[in-house]
């Protein structure tokens, strides 16, 4: 069959509008929004990612397409999505951007609100919205997740080796041992175990009949107690009067005042003695120290002491004599190092409290000097420097001292004295003391008052 | 002082282009001046248009289905990469609608149709039909040159679609049997990424590129001069002026496409 060219050219031209009819369907048929659709709008904060034709889903469904993406005036990304006419979405739907896969394709989830809500309309927004996180977010949480799961399971590990001591390992054979150690026990005490078991038993049955035999005696007790509790609360008897009358309480009060009154002038002044022995380790002797503290406000305090020093600095002495031999007159310098032990040497100083800190200065052991004590609870540490005086390259006289309460009144001390003398290495010390504070005093004077009537 | 340049001989090939490029324009004017001119020659137009679609068919089908099925390929084992393969039918067919259709359909005109068109016309120029037939008051080129332009012109893009859809087939046969991807997934990104904005630029282009190759062949029929080897001489130079505006015209084409037809991301 000879076909002309015209035909042949209509059956190509047919073909070819055919496959263009096909194509065009199949390409342009964004099947969910071809029944027609309606505009609703998204106003997101960050639109990473989403470009126009992306899917709007809900459910994972295909409801619609993003349509365009544009900038509000506030610098945001306003999303209007083509959604399928036949879907209607409640007024307070919320819409989200997510991303899938890992090269994070966007689209739009929309999850619808209450149903009983009427449906957003055409040109609508989407009150709630929400920006999804990019995918270098959470790349990055996932990393910081697995370092967290790593090192767990590091430490885990680390407990149940064997080999490295771990905690778990260890325990698990602990009790091992303390299991067998039990078995064995047991197997070994059988009779006695028994035994005792027996006794327990024997001494059960007993208390329960004791019990029950005495049951009679605590009901008849415990109707006497109520009885005097009853004539206690009613007035009766003395008991009864002291506790019911009013007037009894006043003048407790009042004798209470007056004895406050008695005791004011002390009140004010707070006052301390103390004594205290430390022992020289270096000088092998004994150094006493006896101490009086006024204190006018509780921050505020006078401290006296007089200390007997075994050791104590060397005193040094320059002698300039005049020696006339024939009408020369030649002068003669000599300096003699003095040490006298066991002088007492005093000390007074005014002190200032500052939280737990107390400074301190003042005369310390016949020189000048100042202090800084620290005090927390019963733990006392205390440092003192004075004989600054270096005439004869002699260094300050330091001293710190370390304090435990053991009781109120006792204490212990410790510490080290002078590690600057360069003529004898540090003198360490331990040693104790106690100290009378304004209560104990009081009841003293009080204990000698009544002594006197 | 020598001269580095040798500014005569330059002037003359700039002359030469320059005379080219006015005789291409005259001509063209004449060929769309005519094309409206009674007396209208159906039977020469469908004569060419059988030649030039009808008979480019094949080959047409052979290319189309190698490239989408070779282009297939190659995108998929990329995208597996990703494990984005499903994505490769999207790809192949956005590149067949957008650019590739087109400009190897055109290319596959020019060297089956084009060539022998500039060879035909370069033949009676230079046996002397071309003035014989003036002789005969027919106009040449409302005779010979018109039917092949507007021949040119139709057929090429109906030859894209042709490329568009056994290119698409091709990409679906290797995707599925090959890339043993879903057919599911691939038709559907296929049919959510391409969009009809795609094929219609593409269809656009495939008839500049028509009128072009039609216009420019026709063009070196009528300039040839000195017998056999000039005929030759006109056929090379058809087929490779051809080739070359297809792909500088296919770029500046395509950005003024994607600037008005179609929006940068669709």
């Amino acid at each position: 069959m000879k076909l002309s060219n015209e035909v042949k050219v209509g059956l190509f031209a047919a073909a070819i509008i055919i496959i263009i009819t096909m194509v065009t369907i199949r390409v342009g048929d964004k099947s969910i929004i071809s029944g027609g659709d309606y505009d609703l709008m998204g106003i997101f904060t960050n639109a990473t990612g989403l470009y126009p034709k992306a899917a709007v889903e809900v459910a994972g469904v295909s409801i619609g397409v993003v349509k365009n993406i544009g900038l509000t005036a506030d610098g945001k990304a306003q999303v209007t999505m083509g959604v399928n006419r036949d879907v209607h979405l409640p007024q307070n739907s919320r819409c989200f951007l997510r991303t899938r896969g890992f090269l994070g394709e966007a689209f739009v989830e929309i999850i619808p609100g209450d149903s009983s809500l009427p449906p957003l309309k055409d040109g609508e927004f989407f009150t709630t919205t929400e920006s999804g996180g990019d995918i270098n977010g959470m790349v990055n949480q996932f990393n910081s997740i697995a370092d967290d799961v790593k090192e767990i399971t590091h430490t885990l590990k680390g407990w149940v080796n064997e080999k490295e001591g771990g905690a778990i390992a260890s325990t698990v054979n602990n009790l091992n041992d303390f299991v067998k150690v039990m078995r064995d026990l047991t197997t070994k005490n059988e009779q006695n175990l028994d035994r005792i078991v027996n006794n327990m038993a024997d001494l059960t049955h007993e208390i329960k009949s004791m019990v029950q035999n005495s049951k009679q005696d605590v009901e008849n007790s415990m109707d006497r107690i109520a009885s005097i509790t009853q004539k206690i609360d009613e007035g009766r008897g003395t008991i009864g009067k002291l506790v019911n009358d009013p007037e009894t309480a006043q003048k407790l009060n009042d004798a209470v005042d007056s004895l406050n009154e008695a005791l004011g002038g002390y009140k004010k002044m707070e006052l301390g003695f103390g004594f205290q022995t430390e022992y020289l380790n270096r000088s092998k002797d004994f150094k006493n120290y006896f101490n009086v503290s006024l204190s006018p406000t509780p921050d505020e305090s006078i401290l006296l002491g007089l200390v007997s020093d075994p050791s104590p600095d060397t005193k040094r002495e320059k002698r300039i004599t005049g020696v006339t031999v024939g009408g020369t007159t030649t002068t003669v310098t000599t300096e003699n190092e003095v040490l006298q032990r066991d002088s007492v040497l005093f000390s007074a100083q005014l002190a200032k409290k500052f939280y737990d800190f107390t400074i301190r200065g003042g005369i310390i052991e016949s020189k000048g000097g100042v202090g800084l004590d620290y005090l927390k609870g019963p733990v006392g540490v205390s440092f003192s420097a004075f004989d600054f005086e270096n005439k004869f390259n002699e260094k300050p006289h330091l001293k710190l001292t370390g304090s435990v309460n053991v009781t109120q009144n006792l204490y212990l001390v410790g510490g080290a004295d002078d590690p600057l003398n360069p003529a004898q290495k540090t003198d360490y010390f331990v040693g104790g003391g106690f100290r009378l504070v304004d209560d104990d005093i009081k009841s003293l004077l009080g204990l000698s008052s009544m002594v006197k009537k | 002082m020598k001269k580095w340049v040798n500014w005569t001989i330059v002037w003359d090939i700039a002359q030469k282009i320059l005379i080219g490029l006015g005789k291409w324009c005259r001509f063209v004017w004449a060929t769309l001046q005519w094309t409206f001119r009674p007396p209208f020659r159906p039977k020469n137009f469908f004569k060419q248009m059988e030649f030039i679609g009808v008979q480019s068919i094949p080959i047409i089908l052979l290319t189309g289905l190698f490239t989408g099925m070779v282009f297939a390929l190659q995108t998929g084992k990329t995208f597996s990469l990703f494990k984005m393969q499903n994505l490769v039918g999207a790809t192949v067919g956005l590149a067949l609608t957008r650019e590739i259709a087109p400009v190897f359909a055109a290319l596959m005109v020019t060297a089956r149709a084009c060539s022998a068109m500039a060879a035909e016309i370069g033949t009676m120029k230079v046996t002397e039909q071309i003035d014989a037939l003036h002789t005969m008051a027919i106009d040449p080129i409302q005779y010979l040159v018109t039917p092949r332009v507007l021949g040119c012109i139709v057929m090429v893009p109906l030859l894209t679609m042709l490329f568009n859809f056994i290119g698409v087939i091709g990409a679906y046969i290797v995707g599925t049997t090959l890339l043993n991807i879903p057919s599911g997934p691939f038709l559907h990104h296929l049919y959510w990424y391409v969009d009809p904005q795609d094929v219609n630029g593409g269809l656009i282009k495939a008839a500049f590129f028509g009128f072009f190759i039609a216009a420019i062949s026709c063009y070196k029929g009528f300039a040839t001069e000195g017998g056999a080897e000039g005929v030759g001489r006109a056929t090379t130079g058809a087929v490779v002026a051809s080739s070359v505006t297809v792909l500088v015209v296919d770029y500046f084409l395509t950005t003024w496409i994607l600037e008005y037809f179609t929006d940068i991301y669709g």
